[in-house]
């Protein structure tokens, strides 16, 4: 048996998923970087200087195409990324400098390249990060001209694929998630390219950066994808293959059937209710969460596009990803969480200062009022008609509560606005063990599961058997347990929004611990509805009692499927 | 219009580029490079010191000294199509010593046009031809009434103005900004803000009583 191989990679949409490799860049010459040298082999290579000219056309009209069925569709975030891979296949610039070198002599498919690399470096080079950015977005047109020059589509993949590809475009993962794609690789781009954010809007886990030995894997072959640890194992046992195939089936991205649009208020099978609400980064995965019935967004993460940045962003930066948002959600709930520049999401200028203490992103935010007040004074300014609440991520002292509502009462002054409710991420088990001290000075809760069963059990990255399931952790449960009293004692609201409530395991325990509200990534919000529309509440709390007191993490499973199946 | 009035225009957009320098780079940091006011009052500063050095006896060869100037000393695309403008207007120009508002609505046509071959760009897609076809359209106008030329002038810089402003609420289809898909929306292009800037200066100009 050979030993599986592993490609460590950043996470840039999460879920995990099991399938089958499919290599996009099949027709590639190699896996040399941007190879100069000739295709050897490869079809399209012997182009005329008009055929090439052709296939940006049809790049640029097909783009168009599939942007305007999106548009029809609703999907307008989507559209929009995909109408600027049309805009860049109709640039003069690109595709003359393409036709000029094969006209003069050149090999077509190192013409297309070169032009690409050419354009995108120049793009790349421009000190407006958002237009940088795009350079990535040239590649990946060149990539799809070279895909067209080489004779059209390759065959369809079929079944669970996994997409592995130089540079994964959002075109690929709205093209191939119709025909089964459950997560993709990419050994470009970051959590802020286009395809992550069209990744998270579809619940496709996607990881980044991975190395592009990647590229010469076998399709076909088995792989686990786990997009929370932000590693892809290439060949794992076939036994350990099919167990994480039935384990992540229940939570892939095939759109459950028939309940499209579900709405109205969700309960528990005993009429307790319940708020189901999505976490979002993106306006796409918000109408998707909006669509499946979410009552508004429980965590809005306002990180995610920023993690690549050389700077803290603007008020305008910020304004441009959270106008969008919050602008589908009405008067709903916005809960829109303050910059969390920690963990693995720590942006180039913060690496040095930050270091890998948890709170280090939050103590640099508040280390830098103006970043603060800029956004701020952006989320007062875009939620304006929402029901907008603010949460402060990594909380570990009253002090830093105290320093932001002192801002944010600032902020609200100067903005005309009403002000907003104030809570915390409950993510931190010194937090939580005092979280009676935490309750006065705050509206509400918000339990961090995956970081507080981290920070409990002393992992500093969740494995990949476990995943959010380290949630049901005795110790954890013991916490959350207190938290959710200390916050009935003060009388304010709690919810957990880390992965765990999306897990069918740990959420009847939740439910028994008191927790009413819930927010799970948009994908998963109609799973989540159906799971607790068949929970008994008392029940819960019988089976969360026991499981309080359990010594392990596998007695408390027992327990769950012992209460599940009687 | 003689070819002291062409040097005048020139050397007074020159001034007005370089004290715009700064907003101009501001509005290209938006949705470009943000060097299209550097590259721009560099540009421009060079034609002035070309226009000291040769000689220019006609209105044409003075627009055509300054488009070649402006193509070899501007990078980016604004150099080419800037250089293509004022190449193609003294061109439409000739030899002549001496231009009336006609000459300069039709040579101001051929410099559009000029600008709409090299950069395949329309009306509406966000580029310097927002500023400089209404510009065209309203000096034609102006001429057709019978307009004085310190009027036809005032209301060609009042189009481009008005075309450059417009751009604000527009998605960018040309060049890099088209990269940014919606979000160049909010913004002026840069380069129908220069366009503007450009022919206040011609208005200006004329303003002084040279436009005889």
């Amino acid at each position: 048996m050979t030993t599986p191989r592993r490609y460590p990679g950043q996470a840039a949409a999460p879920g995990s998923a099991a399938g089958l490799i499919y290599q996009a860049d099949a027709a590639d010459p190699g896996t040399t970087e941007h190879a100069a040298r000739p295709a050897v082999g490869a079809a399209g290579a012997a182009a005329t200087p008009a055929q090439v000219e052709a296939a940006f056309a049809a790049v640029a009209a097909d783009r168009r195409a599939l942007a305007a069925r999106l548009r029809a569709a609703g999907r307008t975030d989507e559209a929009d990324i995909i109408a600027v891979a049309a805009l860049i296949a109709a640039d003069g610039v690109l595709v003359g400098a393409a036709v000029a070198a094969t006209a003069a002599g050149g090999d077509a498919a190192a013409a297309v390249r070169e032009a690409a690399e050419a354009q995108a470096a120049a793009i790349e080079a421009i000190p407006n990060p958002e237009l940088a950015e795009r350079g990535a977005d040239v590649r990946q047109v060149a990539a799809a001209v070279l895909d067209h020059l080489a004779g059209g589509q390759r065959d369809r993949p079929t079944g669970p694929v996994i997409l592995v590809r130089r540079d994964v475009a959002a075109a690929d993962l709205i093209e191939l998630a119709e025909d089964g794609l459950v997560g993709a690789a990419s050994v470009a781009g970051g959590a802020s390219s286009h395809a992550a954010i069209v990744a998270r809007g579809l619940g496709i886990p996607l990881i980044t950066g991975v190395d592009q030995a990647v590229l010469a894997e076998p399709p076909g072959s088995l792989a686990i994808l786990a997009g929370d640890a932000g590693e892809l194992v290439i060949g794992p046992a076939g036994g350990q293959w099919l167990a994480a195939r039935e384990k992540f089936a229940i939570r892939s991205n095939a759109a459950p059937r028939g309940r499209c649009g579900q709405a109205g208020p969700s309960r528990t099978a005993d009429g307790q209710d319940v708020v189901i609400l999505c976490n979002v980064a993106s306006a796409a995965e918000t109408r998707r969460g909006l669509a499946a019935g979410a009552a508004g967004v429980g965590l809005l993460r306002t990180e995610i596009p920023f993690t690549g940045r050389s700077d803290w962003p603007s008020k305008s930066q910020h304004l441009a990803q959270l106008t969008p948002i919050l602008g589908l959600l009405g008067g709903r709930v916005a809960t829109v969480r303050l910059l969390d520049f920690s963990g693995d999401k720590i942006p180039p200028f913060l690496r040095d200062a930050a270091g890998p203490r948890p709170g280090a992103g939050l103590a640099a935010l508040l280390g830098h009022p103006a970043a603060l007040a800029d956004q701020l004074q952006a989320v007062l300014a875009a939620g304006r008609d929402a029901d907008l609440a603010i949460l402060i991520p990594m909380v570990g002292s009253l002090d830093e509560v105290a320093s932001v509502r002192e801002q944010l009462e600032r902020a609200t002054a100067g903005a005309g606005a009403r002000t907003p409710r104030l809570g915390i991420m409950v993510e931190l088990a010194a937090t939580a063990a005092s979280a009676e001290a935490f309750a006065p000075a705050v509206d509400f809760f918000s339990i961090g599961t995956n970081d507080l069963a981290g920070d409990v059990l002393g992992l500093g990255r969740l494995s990949l058997d476990a995943g959010p399931r380290l949630a049901a952790e005795p110790r954890v449960l013991a916490l959350i347990e207190h938290v959710a009293a200390a916050a009935a004692d003060a009388g304010i609201p709690v919810s957990v929004c880390g992965d765990a409530a999306a897990d069918p395991v740990v959420l009847p325990l939740l439910v028994g611990l008191g927790v009413r509200t819930f927010s799970v990534p948009a994908a998963y919000v109609e799973r989540v509805r159906a799971w607790l529309a068949a929970l008994d509440a008392d029940e819960c709390a019988a089976l969360a009692a026991k499981s309080v007191t359990a010594s392990t993490i596998s007695d408390v499973q027992d327990l769950a499927r012992h209460a599940r199946d009687s | 219009m003689d070819a002291a009035f062409f040097r005048a225009w020139l050397a007074e957009a020159a001034a007005v580029v370089e004290s715009q320098r700064d907003h101009l780079t501001q509005l290209d940091a938006a949705i470009g490079d943000a060097d299209h006011g550097i590259n721009l009052a560099r540009g421009f500063g060079a034609v002035t010191a070309a226009l000291e050095q040769a000689s220019t006896p006609s209105p044409g060869s003075v627009l055509t000294l300054a488009g070649s100037t402006l193509i070899s000393k501007v990078g980016g695309a604004a150099g080419p199509l800037y250089g293509m403008a004022f190449r193609q207007a003294g061109k439409s120009l000739g030899s002549k010593p001496r231009a009336d508002l006609h000459d300069l609505a039709d040579a101001l046509e051929a410099a559009l046009a000029g600008v709409q071959k090299l950069g395949a760009a329309r009306e509406g897609e966000k580029t310097m031809v927002d500023a400089l076809a209404p510009a065209v359209s309203a000096l034609g106008k102006a001429i057709a009434e019978g307009a004085p030329a310190g009027a036809a002038l005032a209301a060609l810089a009042d189009a481009a103005a008005a075309g450059a402003q417009a751009t604000i609420s527009m998605q960018a289809l040309k060049g890099r900004a088209s990269y940014l898909g919606p979000r160049s929306v909010g913004h002026e292009d840069p380069g129908a803000a220069s366009t503007a800037l450009i022919l206040r200066a011609l208005r200006d100009v004329g303003a002084r009583g040279e436009a005889t």
